[in-house]
């Protein structure tokens, strides 16, 4: 009976908002290194020097890492709900084939193990769905006002435009659709 | 009086006309870098120009740069920085270019060419040629810094972004093709 608690005490967690800690952790990996990568095309295309331009450099992209964690985070919960009504079926049958010879199961504990595994599998499935949508998106609005829209203006206003800007862009995406 | 205006007139035009013609050889030389950007370590050509503006010919022509090329900064690649021509001809010109390659980078002012003539075989004329000016010698670093191909950067920024984007999408492919079947099943 404790045990059961204990799962439930894990299911109600997983059902929240908050994604788990390993998932924010991605997260925040992911965006850094997505915030960091135009960094080096600006020193190395844009020609902006490190003793120049740190800085700014800075500024960018520790807006643009925030930013794009709580895009991962928005659009993690989006989809969630819809990888767990995609992927409910599939996983009551696994958990059914699973447990087929345990007799000693009831009908009910199955269904917490399948309502489990469920929102276990779709808790990965939306981190990984959710930090390559952002990503592409982010990466695309910004290399394409890097280097087509904002290509004359000067390399600094360019950085900040391009990354932060295309950030902000990315959030506001992930939240327009709640 | 209005005779006496004309034949000023002509008296005036006359000097004027014997005033700017030019009886004996005269050179005019010029000195120019056609390189676009002169950068350590890197060709840098340098044309120089002799145009014989005057009614004969000019003689024991020498145009001598080795003052303004000091060894220890330049190599000479190709062509000599002091060069001789018999003659040249009235109206006729000469182009002369010569490759360097500096040795180090920062600011370099380039001087005039030393240009001397014999317009008959006594009468020695020295002259010079227009001075380039202050010119900056690129680094090497910094040249290609500035102007070779940026491809690496790209390839280096992609090879940053594909291992969490492309990454996530193989992971969620391989967490979606484990479950399909069963789904298919079930929708059907």
């Amino acid at each position: 009976m404790g045990k059961l608690t204990k799962e439930e005490e894990v299911l109600l967690s997983s059902y929240s908002a908050s994604s788990s800690t390993k998932g924010t952790l991605f997260f925040y990996a992911n965006a850094l290194v997505i915030s960091l990568a135009p960094i080096y095309l600006f020193y190395g295309v844009h020609q902006m020097e490190i003793a120049d331009s740190w800085v700014v450099w800075a500024l960018s992209s520790i807006s643009t890492a925030y930013l794009l964690a709580l895009a991962c985070k928005n659009q993690k919960r989006l989809l969630k709900h819809q990888i767990v009504m995609k992927r409910g079926p599939a996983v009551d049958r696994e958990i059914n084939g699973k447990y087929a010879s345990d007799k000693k199961m009831t009908t009910k504990e199955k269904e917490e193990r399948a309502l489990f595994r469920k929102n276990e599998v779709a808790d990965t499935e939306s981190t990984y769905l959710s930090i390559f949508y952002t990503n592409t998106l982010f990466l695309t609005i910004m290399l394409a006002s890097a280097f087509f829209l904002l290509a004359n203006v000067a390399p600094i206003f360019n950085l900040l435009i391009s990354t932060s800007g295309s950030a902000a862009l990315v959030v506001f995406l992930s939240t327009a659709k709640n | 009086m209005n005779y006496s205006l004309l034949v000023f007139l002509v008296v005036v035009a006359y000097g004027a006309e014997v005033g700017t013609q030019t009886q004996d050889a005269f050179i005019l030389a010029h000195k120019q870098p056609l390189s676009t950007y002169a950068v350590e370590n890197m060709d840098f050509v340098l044309e120089y120009g002799l145009y014989n503006v005057g009614d004969k010919p000019a003689h024991k022509v020498t145009l001598d740069d080795r003052h303004s090329f000091p060894t220890n900064s330049f190599d000479i690649v190709k062509g000599l920085l002091h060069v001789h021509f018999e003659q040249i001809p009235a109206g006729a010109n000469v182009t002369h270019s010569v490759v360097i390659r500096p040795r180090a980078y920062g600011f370099f002012n380039y001087t005039s060419a030393q240009v001397t003539y014999y317009t008959d075989n006594e009468n020695l004329h020295v002259s010079v040629t227009n001075t380039p000016g202050e010119g900056y010698i690129y680094r090497q670093r910094e040249y290609d810094r500035r102007f070779a191909p940026k491809y690496t950067f790209f390839l280096v920024f992609l090879a940053l972004i594909t291992p969490t984007t492309l990454g996530s999408f193989i992971l969620l492919q391989q967490s979606k093709s484990r479950f399909p079947a069963i789904n298919k099943k079930k929708s059907t």
